[in-house]
């Protein structure tokens, strides 16, 4: 299913529908990816969706969000390969589903306008307190990504892998600048963000005819991003990272890099070879890994197309690295020696369709699929997709796996003394 | 056939029981691509004490079993059933709770085929002494995973508080000591027992013409035979109301502690509607303490919770509680404060204003999740064990009056059946 989009200063892209009860209306706002700038939006994201001058504190939102049957509204940021996106969403039912008869949808876009035009302000600064509060949650949660064990394995990954690179900077920024922002700084980020950000929005839903400006509200006139410079470069040899924590179970990360991005004509193939590789239950790793030899649980690759990056993560014990290191590495080779077989390519593919076609059951999937294009220059309709992904033949997957070239191995795992006691 | 129409949520739910006892649900959604399909059985973590199917004396097996057999039945003679599926274009997966055990699929197409295959991998055990080996390995490091997990360890934590002897208490994938003991022949006598098609639910849900679903079915369980089975005894632990620990803190490698409240409740053994009193004490929990109420912002704007701060309402077959707590810098500090809103309730009463608005925002989320196939064939299912359908939520809801939710927070929110859970901070000095 395909859009129509129109093109004011801030396009709007509607997919009509009635498969849904809901109406999900998304707003994309992204700028390149920098640490001097990634907290500053990250905290802003946190303000916008605190208050603003209508509905001035947590509970005046809420109010009125339970008041839209449960409006779900939320305001964050996230990275996509060299870009910081900061997202606006709100889902609410659509009122022909509920014994009440109002416009919820005219309700629903005054409000979130609302929020991104008329925040809570005065004079050139944000409200200190909610201010203060949000930079505290924000310290909170860059530090307690130590506590999930995984995802501290792949930031520490991605920080030592792409150290001389944009994609090292986290979504959240880091602490310190986290500290160092304040009420007027943040509104020159603000401003920032009104000029300069490339905004896409998305509506999803059985809308019929709207008004387009009232939903994206008054944005100023705005050109384009210019290109995100990006110097990857690759060590002269595999790095190897090792960091010890108070834990049971080792978390190996590998990071892999490959010229093929969103962009490439070989997208569709490097998406299949990372699918033989590690992204199914039929695939290479979870056979090898966890089928054959019992050494994990999970075993997993999973390829970051804007950047060209391939990582595989799994959860061993901690004495057996190496092997679990070999295992995966001959994976990789078998895919670059030698052709896959017709049935297994055949498998894969429709593992693939049938993902893409899964992600169009949600409201946000549809939205997400389009502005994935969107950011890497080429918006594929999924029919256009999906053939693609049928064309892909076992020499375009063994030049795609020869593409991959392994960059660095980070592993953190249990202290000496622990591992005697949870070898049984 | 059976065609139960809901003309306010423009859905229609279909059903038919077959001849041995297996109970079908078809909800067609139009315009969807996908195809969701759960085989649930009414058996989880807690059924580890019960009479085998055709025996008389009761026999208690080790626990995590349930959740070791649902690994064991993906594989039969042929290899892997994850790669049938996969050949046919599907992604299979499944779950086991304290109280079910769920096969499913998701596909595009080819729905047929797979529906098949779900039905005959799930009623086909195949397990040897070496596959029983095998999966040894890979469940203790899903164990060992689990034993990391902050959040997992503080409710599990929380649950042992709780209980004196429920199975409630018991890790659902069990320890590395008790899978090391499950046999072959164990994980038999649990398949025949509890697999039996009148313990099962077939619920599919997707793009889909129910009348080709039923006559699938129907052909498929004709060639089959299962002993004649009137219902699973289990056996019933005698388990006092009270709390068994008022409080306990563990420590584990993290930089913010944690802190979770609970109180052991009677709400499952209600002889009324189990869904009404889920309904209820979820309204209850939300007015008190969801965004937006007085208790959450305050203690918000104080720095004491962030926005990991939720509540749960957990109601199952033989046990209920509910549980409050999130991350904190003070784990001691919010505990205390979280009490004192519970009892400043008890004395002052509840915004009724508020009351209302969380039933209009629960109703919103309920239409909202209506969207998902995946919700409404895991949830259909639930709904189904308890005679209900997922589509009676939406009137459920709408039944609860704020002097329930006053009684509920007098009645069932005391002292002695309340305990604390923390994960805290592993200082230098405990290492």
């Amino acid at each position: 299913m395909q859009p129509v989009t129109t093109n004011t200063n801030i396009p709007v892209h509607l997919f009509q529908t009635k498969q849904f009860k809901t109406t999900a209306v998304i707003m994309q706002c992204r700028a390149p990816l920098s640490e001097h700038t990634a907290a500053g939006r990250a905290l802003l994201a946190r303000v916008l969706k605190k208050g603003s001058l209508r509905y001035p504190s947590q509970s005046h939102i809420k109010e009125k969000l339970d008041d839209l049957y449960g409006a779900s509204f939320n305001v964050d940021v996230g990275k996509r390969g060299n870009y910081h996106v900061m997202s606006f969403r709100m889902e609410f039912v659509n009122e022909q589903f509920l014994p009440a008869q109002e416009d919820l949808f005219a309700e629903a876009t005054a409000f979130l306008a609302e929020m991104v035009h008329a925040p809570l302000a005065e004079g050139r600064a944000f409200n200190s307190k909610i201010v203060e509060e949000e930079k505290r949650t924000l310290v909170q949660k860059i530090n307690t990504i130590y506590d999930e064990k995984d995802r501290y394995a792949n930031m520490r990954l991605v920080q030592e892998m792409c150290s001389a690179e944009a994609y090292s900077v986290h979504p959240l920024g880091d602490a310190h600048q986290m500290e160092a922002l304040d009420e007027q700084k943040l509104y020159d980020v603000y401003e920032q963000f009104l000029a300069e950000d490339a905004i896409d929005v998305y509506v999803v839903g059985d809308v019929g005819s709207y008004d387009v400006e009232a939903v994206t509200g008054p944005f100023p006139e705005r050109s384009p991003l210019p290109p995100v410079e990006d110097g990857s470069e690759r060590p002269p040899r595999v790095r190897y990272v090792e960091e010890a924590d108070d834990i049971h179970q080792g978390k190996l990360q590998l990071g892999y890099r490959t010229p093929v991005t969103q962009d490439d004509p070989q997208f569709a193939a490097m998406q299949v070879t990372n699918g033989l590789f590690g992204g199914f239950p039929h695939s290479k790793l979870f056979q090898e890994v966890r089928e054959k030899r019992s050494l994990a649980y999970y075993a997993a690759s999973r390829y970051e197309s804007q950047k060209g990056l391939v990582m595989v993560m799994t959860g061993i014990e901690k004495g057996q690295y190496e092997q679990v290191k070999t295992v995966i590495g001959e994976q990789l080779q078998a895919l670059q020696q030698e052709a896959v077989s017709e049935e297994l390519l055949a498998q894969t593919k429709r593992m693939l369709i049938n993902q893409i076609r899964e992600t169009t059951d949600a409201p946000g999937g549809l939205a997400a699929l389009h502005f994935q294009g969107k950011m890497a220059g080429r918006v594929r309709p999924i029919e256009t997709w999906i053939e693609e992904i049928e064309q892909v033949s076992a020499e375009d997957v063994l030049a795609c796996a020869n593409s991959i070239v392994l960059d660095t191995v980070f592993f953190l795992h249990g202290k000496e003394d622990k591992d005697a006691e949870t070898t049984v | 056939m059976q065609k139960q129409q809901y003309d306010q949520l423009h859905e229609t739910v279909y059903s038919e029981v077959m001849p041995n006892g297996l109970r079908v649900y078809v909800l067609p959604k139009q315009g969807f691509s996908k195809t969701f399909a759960t085989f649930t059985t009414d058996y989880g973590s807690i059924d580890n004490a019960f009479v085998p199917i055709g025996q008389k004396q009761s026999v208690e097996v080790p626990d995590g079993i349930a959740h070791f057999l649902e690994h064991k039945m993906f594989e039969d003679e042929e290899g892997d059933v994850f790669d049938t599926f996969g050949k046919q274009g599907a992604s299979a997966n499944a779950f086991t709770s304290f109280t079910r055990t769920a096969y499913l699929f998701s596909s595009t197409d080819d729905t047929a085929v797979n529906l098949h295959t779900l039905l005959d991998f799930v009623q086909h055990p195949y397990f040897t002494e070496e596959s029983v080996e095998k999966e040894k390995g890979i469940i203790g490091q899903e164990i060992s995973m689990y034993d990391d997990d902050a959040d997992w360890r503080l409710f599990f934590q929380l649950l042992g508080n709780l209980y004196h002897r429920h199975p409630a208490r018991i890790d659902i994938a069990g320890t590395a000591e008790s899978i090391n003991r499950i046999t072959k022949d164990d994980l038999y006598t649990c398949y025949h027992t509890f697999y039996h098609p009148a313990n099962m639910i077939l619920y599919v849900a997707g793009a889909v013409e129910p009348e080709d679903i039923f006559e699938l079915v129907r052909s498929n369980q004709a060639e089959k035979e299962f002993a004649p089975m009137d219902h699973v005894e289990r056996v019933e632990v005698n388990e006092p109301a009270t709390a068994l620990h008022s409080r306990a803190v563990e420590k584990m490698s993290i930089r913010l502690p944690k802190v979770l409240l609970g109180y052991k409740l009677s709400l499952h053994s209600a002889t009324e509607n189990l869904l009404y009193e889920e309904a209820r004490l979820e309204l209850l929990l939300e007015t008190l303490f969801g965004e937006g109420s007085e208790a959450y912002e305050t203690l918000y704007s104080e720095g004491l919770i962030d926005d990991s701060f939720s509540s749960e309402a957990m109601i199952e077959r033989s046990f209920s509680l509910a549980a409050i707590g999130g991350n904190t810098p003070k784990p001691e500090e919010t505990e205390a404060r979280l009490l004192d809103i519970i009892a400043h309730a008890q004395t002052e009463g509840m915004d009724e204003r508020r009351f209302e608005r969380m039933r209009k925002k629960l109703l919103g989320q309920l239409v909202k999740q209506l969207n998902s196939t995946e919700f409404l064939a895991t949830e259909g299912t639930r709904y189904a064990f308890h005679g209900a359908s997922v589509m009676d939520a939406v009137d459920i809801m709408q039944q609860v009056t704020f002097e329930d939710i006053s009684g509920l927070l007098q009645n069932e929110f005391r002292i002695d059946n309340r305990t604390t859970s923390i994960v805290d901070q592993k200082g230098e000095t405990d290492a």
